[in-house]
């Protein structure tokens, strides 16, 4: 029943969010981890990998 | 901030305080159940620019101040509740992007500093029971299973969030900022757009071009912490601009029109990969 009840919301966000279409992009929503890391300002990215 | 926790909920502290307006009525002693009540957002109520949050460097208290007065104002709570004191709070039900959370009290000199400078009845809720909420976001992943396989893979937990809009991070580049500054009059390209575009996690790309983000799948960082040597940022989705990048951080206004980011976005950055759309020409106007 609460599946249902998330996938349900979920539509109905989607549903009121449509014009999700027409709205400009910036930035890539993340996640990160482990869990407990520090970042600090001046840490380096040693690698990217990107989508083809 | 100089630094931060990544914590399974995103960024440690991070949204875990909202503002709701004030359902007045309380809940029947014998429902059992929280209220659901709404929330107050900056793409609605371009006002809240005027509320600067900072937190302190023991991280124990967090600083409200209201600039939009003379002299300013300021509200200071704990960054983390007391159990016992969160245990006697009014408890709500917050629904946003789809996902719900419970909402605690903060209390009532909190409720009245908000509400005096909102002209409103509103009370600030720390996030409660499990302490977080799902990802609304993965109703925009086709598959939503690849990203949480992959966090598995990699050593992490599943995600969840806290009052955060549909993720833990938000990542952008300095290359997108400056195209995006570019796009402001001069006399007006001074201004800080990052804290309009409230990125959590802004990145020095050097030479990369602009939006080179909207093609990121994993970021692999090199920590300066001991006992970290390396951490994974693993993207999910673009972000879907709203309203919200257009608030005067000065004003608590909407921005003139010649500076709405929302609006000289949108002629060529409608290019949201989930949801491919031919650009417009002539640009779409917008008020």
């Amino acid at each position: 029943m609460r599946g249902f009840l998330v996938s349900y919301l979920h539509l109905l966000f989607l549903l009121h969010d449509l014009n999700v279409v027409d709205k400009p992009v910036f930035g890539q929503y993340a996640f990160g981890g482990p869990a407990g890391a520090i970042l600090r300002v001046g840490d380096e990215i040693s690698d990217i990998e990107r989508s083809t | 901030m100089q630094r931060v926790e990544l914590t399974d909920h995103g960024l440690r502290f991070d949204r875990s305080f909202a503002l709701i307006y004030d359902p007045k009525s309380k809940r029947p002693e014998d429902s059992g159940t929280a209220p659901v009540v709404r929330h107050l957002t900056i793409k609605k109520v371009f006002r809240l620019a005027l509320f600067q949050p900072s937190i302190d460097e023991t991280w124990s208290n967090l600083t409200i101040s209201y600039t939009g007065g003379s002299p300013p104002s300021s509200l200071t709570v704990p960054l983390t509740p007391s159990p016992l004191a969160s245990a006697q709070k009014d408890t709500y039900l917050l629904s946003i992007f789809g996902t719900t959370a419970k909402g605690l009290d903060v209390g009532q000199d909190a409720a009245d500093f908000f509400s005096k400078h909102l002209e409103c009845d509103v009370r600030l809720v720390f996030i409660g029971g499990l302490g977080f909420r799902d990802i609304p976001g993965a109703a925009y992943v086709p598959n939503q299973h690849r990203s949480l396989l992959l966090a598995l893979e990699e050593g992490m937990r599943p995600q969840k969030i806290k009052f955060a809009d549909a993720a833990p991070l938000l990542l952008t580049s300095t290359t997108s900022e400056e195209d995006c500054r570019q796009r402001l009059q001069e006399q007006d390209r001074d201004e800080d757009l990052i804290i309009r575009i409230r990125t959590n996690i802004h990145i020095d790309v050097g030479s990369l071009p602009a939006w080179d983000e909207d093609t990121w799948v994993q970021l692999k960082l090199r920590s300066q912490s001991k006992g970290t040597s390396e951490i994974t940022l693993r993207c999910i989705f673009q972000c879907v601009r709203c309203l919200s990048i257009n608030a005067d951080l000065g004003t608590g206004d909407m921005v003139t029109r010649d500076r709405q980011l929302y609006g000289l976005l949108a002629p060529d950055r409608r290019v949201n990969e989930r949801f491919p759309r031919e650009l417009p020409s002539p640009p779409f106007p917008f008020a």
